[in-house]
């Protein structure tokens, strides 16, 4: 303990000097503007920018790196929230709640919780790696294929429920981001499927152009039925602002959101989206009006920001004490140290103390500048919208275009983002949720291939989904996300009957 | 809603019978776990089983709201919109991606929205710029060049 | 979400290395056509996303090239990815005679074809060089049984599919070596597929799989923390440096499995052979230079030059070899 302040003071020493200030707030800058363009995600835009840290001390660029992955958290969250366009994967559950809050006048709220959130859940988890992290790393070895697969499970039993309409509407588009992600080879033995023969679609459907045209293009062509003599997103200023209420409702979401998150981002092979995604679902469970969740619900947007953001710190952990790559994000990390002549691995927090503990201090300076930036910027921001949206929407679509471009820099992601675009609006139309199809599509791939490594690695046994404690508890998991909802539909129909003494009510199905 | 309810089940049937079809070479099982085919198997099955829920429901209901569907107008600025960004697709390799993208900036914004020419011409500005600034300049993303070059 | 792509396409395989030296002493100021330099910026096309093994190696040479001037035309890595591969690869297929664009050869553009039945891609480019090598070490758990190779197929021999293998993709380099201590060795593994490098080597650290293939820059982390023990590693010789020269060589304990992985460079169909040398040149420069073999040393890497002259021979024979290997483990779609 005593030493581990030590160390942290040391550290602080290290962050605090004029060229690593200098280097950490340009890295939150970088991150919080790669964050918000869409298509660049935190892990490319770092892989863009290592070339300018070869000349630069390993301490100081790292600690830029780093920036901007925890920054492009924040920054994310700007488009999601203003234009319903993610900036950044992790941030697709902020544009479905996010956006609503902005056309309820309210995105300065949403950008403001999200800060607060992604602050507070940024710095627990730079504690948690400060104090525990040798712990943790052995903790996150523990997870494995099976637990992956009833993590992934858990998330998908809470498809029905999300997206405001039909349960059964919510299913079906589940489905159909299930057959989405089945596109490409298959992740154990290497056929492809659904691929048509076109080698575009060997490495899969990529997220990204799926969230950037369903939620992106389909809102802006959905927009354009409109005629524009009214201008609708006019705010008030009071509603730019947290309320205390606001306060009030989110505090405990940001709390369960960045625990989720955390625990999710240790883990190697999960990562910031998957931890948004089962922070969000958590958070609907636990909300005490979950009915919001789809059409503007603050505590929601609270819990999956403050989850990417703690999961981007979490995935630092197996990182830095293993030398394992946990995201994509710490995977160009490692090889900016391994380009500066560091070999990270189970030595580097005794090996490079100036830089592992240079880098712990560094976030918490990081995510004090982000707060800072963002809390004032937030009304700001917000105040953009005030722009008449006939004028936005040709830039939304083709900032759209151009970043679907950047994913992969071919124009096949572009025609696939218009598809799913095209494919969005008829959603919209069809009244059709879309949510589901987004979790669906990314825990789909997670689910299948875990599935079948634990079945390679107990030779068929499917006793390994309850002989592993972890796995048992998320198995009964699992079993209770299952049966609650039926549960409460039982008892809701008895007190409905107690109360009422009718028999006309009708049970409908989860 | 009952017509596209029992469109979008008629969809989605097809979607899961043409997965199943599609994946129906593959092996079942391979060794100790399940193969290529399992996954599309069920989720195909799950797909037709909830479409068929879907129909069924849909056909036996007797009264449906009216849909929120555009009026006449509305619906012509939406296909322009969609076949404007199309032709983006298709004229990027031939006139450039970014030159193309500034050409249906003013589409939209001058014929299909019949915004005035000079706040038009401003958004263009502003909005191109800050793609070029950002993402060739900065970022050093080769855009797809037309024959001129640019 | 996205599959992983650096891992999957991180590794490539070294061939025939003995003969590497007399043919870079050869092949160096061999060739009729003057060198000639295209003009404005050249574009090295990449499979990988930004941060993968062979766009940072392509990052890390075009900054040396580009910083001891010697090409002196901007150079610009970009990341085509997508398509395992294909997609950088048909970007610069399309590219006929085009001087400024050069694609980054790595495995997958030999071994995407084969599993996917799909036309081979690296004869109808021209090659320029290979020019980066690195090599691969098989390690055990710590716990493990096994000290030495024999032991380990001694173990493998009790029963079939006993040991569990973690690594990446199916086709993969992982795989392959699988494959061919398999066959070398007369056993069965149980190979679990990953995804990707840094999920295997999770499942490896937590005990969920026996044993892996590692990059020396990998392994030697887990070395020194006691968290793996290496058996072999798989090239013609041993490493030089203090930290493996006591690791054997598989060929040392009577199997004769040499795999790796090797880089380089090749420019589009029809590539005036005044480009081509202009690219021979730069590189045989470039590996000379002390930024580069500081580079190389830091990753545990190799640097020996195929030169232009003998390149399509060199990527011709790692065609077939990657071909019979992929039958062996299955995986192979064309004959």
């Amino acid at each position: 303990m005593l030493d581990t302040l030590l160390s942290l003071g040391h550290g602080l020493d290290v962050a605090l000097a004029p060229t690593n200030l200098l280097f950490i707030f340009m890295g939150v800058c970088l991150g919080q503007i790669i964050g918000a363009l869409p298509g660049i995600g935190p892990s490319a835009g770092m892989a863009l920018l290592l070339p300018i840290t070869f000349g630069i001390p390993p301490a100081t660029a790292i600690m830029m790196l780093a920036g901007i992955m925890y920054g492009g958290m924040y920054g994310g969250t700007l488009t999601s929230v203003l234009v319903n366009v993610p900036g950044e994967a992790a941030s697709v559950m902020t544009a479905v709640d996010g956006n609503q809050l902005a056309r309820q006048g309210r995105a300065g709220a949403a950008l403001s919780v999200s800060a607060i959130g992604s602050f507070l859940a940024g710095i627990g988890a730079v504690l948690a790696l400060a104090f525990v992290a040798p712990a943790l790393a052995e903790f996150a070895l523990r997870f494995s294929s099976p637990e992956y697969f009833l993590l992934a499970a858990l998330g998908i039993t809470a498809t029905a429920s999300i997206g405001a309409g039909s349960p059964l509407k919510a299913l079906l588009m589940a489905v159909l981001g299930l057959v989405i992600a089945l596109v490409g080879t298959d992740p154990i033995l290497g056929s492809a499927r659904l691929t048509f023969g076109t080698s575009e679609l060997l490495d899969g459907i990529d997220f990204l152009p799926v969230a950037i045209g369903l939620f992106g293009i389909a809102e802006v062509l959905n927009s354009l039925e409109r005629s524009f003599d009214t201008n609708p997103m006019r705010t008030r200023l009071k509603d730019m602002w947290l309320s205390a209420k606001d306060w009030a409702d989110c505090r405990m979401a940001i709390l369960r959101g960045g625990l989720v998150g955390f625990f999710v981002g240790l883990m190697p092979g999960a990562g910031p989206t998957v931890a948004a995604i089962l922070a969000y679902v958590t958070e609907k469970r636990f909300s005490r009006h979950p009915e919001r969740f789809g059409s503007g619900a603050l505590d929601g947007v609270a819990a999956s920001e403050s989850a990417n953001n703690s999961a981007a710190h979490g995935a630092l952990i197996p990182m830095l004490a293993l030398g394992i790559p946990g995201s994509a994000s710490t995977a160009v990390l490692l090889a900016a140290l391994v380009m500066q002549g560091i070999r990270p691995g189970p030595a580097l927090m005794t090996e490079q103390p100036d830089l592992v503990w240079g880098l712990v201090a560094s976030m918490f300076i990081g995510n004090v500048f982000l707060l800072v930036l963002n809390l004032p910027l937030a009304p700001l921001f917000a105040a953009l919208l005030r722009i008449p949206y006939e004028y936005l929407a040709p830039g939304i679509l083709v900032i759209s275009l151009i970043g679907a471009f950047a994913t992969s820099l071919s124009l096949f992601s572009v025609g696939l983002t218009l598809f799913f675009g095209m494919i969005g609006y008829l959603m919209i139309k069809a009244d059709l949720p879309r949510p589901p199809l987004v979790l669906a599509v990314v825990l789909a791939q997670l689910m299948e291939s875990s599935l079948r490594q634990s079945l390679m690695l107990s030779e068929g046994s499917l006793m390994i989904f309850f002989e592993r404690p972890l796995s048992a508890l998320l198995f009964l998991l699992v079993l209770a996300s299952l049966a609650l909802p039926a549960i409460n539909a039982f008892m809701r129909v008895r007190r409905e009957r107690h109360h009422h003494n009718s028999s006309q009510f009708t049970f409908t199905a989860k | 809603m009952r017509i596209v309810d029992i469109t979008s089940a008629l969809v989605m049937l097809a979607v899961s019978a043409g997965v199943y079809i599609a994946t129906r070479h593959l092996p079942y099982w391979a060794d100790f776990a399940p193969g290529p085919a399992f996954a599309p198997f069920w989720i195909s099955a799950a797909g037709a089983v909830l479409s068929l829920i879907l129909l069924v429901g849909a056909l036996r209901r007797q009264a449906s709201p009216a849909g929120d569907w555009p009026d006449r107008s509305g619906a012509f600025r939406v296909i322009l919109a969609a076949v404007g960004l199309w032709t983006v697709v298709i004229l990027a390799p031939l006139i450039g991606l970014l030159p193309v993208a500034t050409l249906f900036m003013l589409f939209l914004l001058i014929i299909v929205e019949r915004r005035s020419i000079l706040p038009s011409l401003l958004t263009v500005a502003v909005t191109m710029g800050l793609v070029y600034g950002v993402f060739s300049a900065w970022l050093g993303i080769a855009f797809p060049k037309g024959m001129l070059g640019i | 979400m996205n599959k992983a792509a650096s891992s999957i396409t991180r590794r490539l395989v070294v061939l025939g290395f003995a003969s590497v030296s007399a043919v870079h002493i050869l092949g160096y100021g061999q060739g009729f056509a003057q060198g000639k330099a295209p003009e404005g910026p050249i574009e090295i096309t990449s499979g990988t996303s930004p941060g993968g093994t062979p766009d940072v190696l392509m990052r890390r040479a075009a900054k040396i090239l580009n910083e001891e001037k010697i090409i002196t035309n901007p150079l610009v890595v970009q990341n085509r990815t997508g398509g395992s591969w294909m997609n950088a690869a048909n970007w610069v297929l399309n590219k006929k005679g085009d001087p400024n664009t050069v694609l980054t050869i790595a495995q997958p553009i030999i071994t995407t074809p084969i599993t996917q039945g799909l036309p081979t891609v690296y004869d109808k480019l021209t090659p320029i060089s290979m020019f980066i090598q690195g090599d691969l070490v098989l390690a055990v758990r710590p716990d493990s049984p096994a000290k030495d190779l024999k032991g380990l197929i001694d173990l493998a021999k009790q029963r079939e599919r006993s040991i569990k293998v973690g690594g990446s993709q199916a086709g993969s380099t992982d795989h392959m070596v699988t494959g061919l201590l398999e066959k070398a060795g007369g056993v069965k593994f149980n190979y679990i597929p990953f995804d990707g490098g840094g999920a295997a080597q999770t499942a490896f650290l937590g005990g969920n799989v026996d044993m892996i293939v590692l990059t020396p820059s990998e392994i030697l982390p887990l070395m020194q923390s006691n968290k793996a023990r290496p058996l072999a590693v798989l090239s013609e010789e041993r490493r030089t440096e203090p930290e493996f020269k006591d690791l054997p060589t598989a060929k040392e304990q009577g199997l004769d499995v040499v795999w790796g992985q090797s880089w380089g460079l090749a420019g589009p169909p029809d590539t005036d052979p005044a480009v081509v040398k202009f690219w021979n040149d730069a590189i045989q420069k470039l590996v000379a230079t002390d930024a580069w073999k500081s580079a190389v040393n830091e990753m545990f890497l190799r640097s020996k030059v195929v030169p232009a002259s003998q390149a399509k021979e060199h990527m011709a024979k790692m065609h077939q070899e990657h071909l019979a290997v992929l039958k062996d483990i299955g995986m192979a779609k064309t004959q």
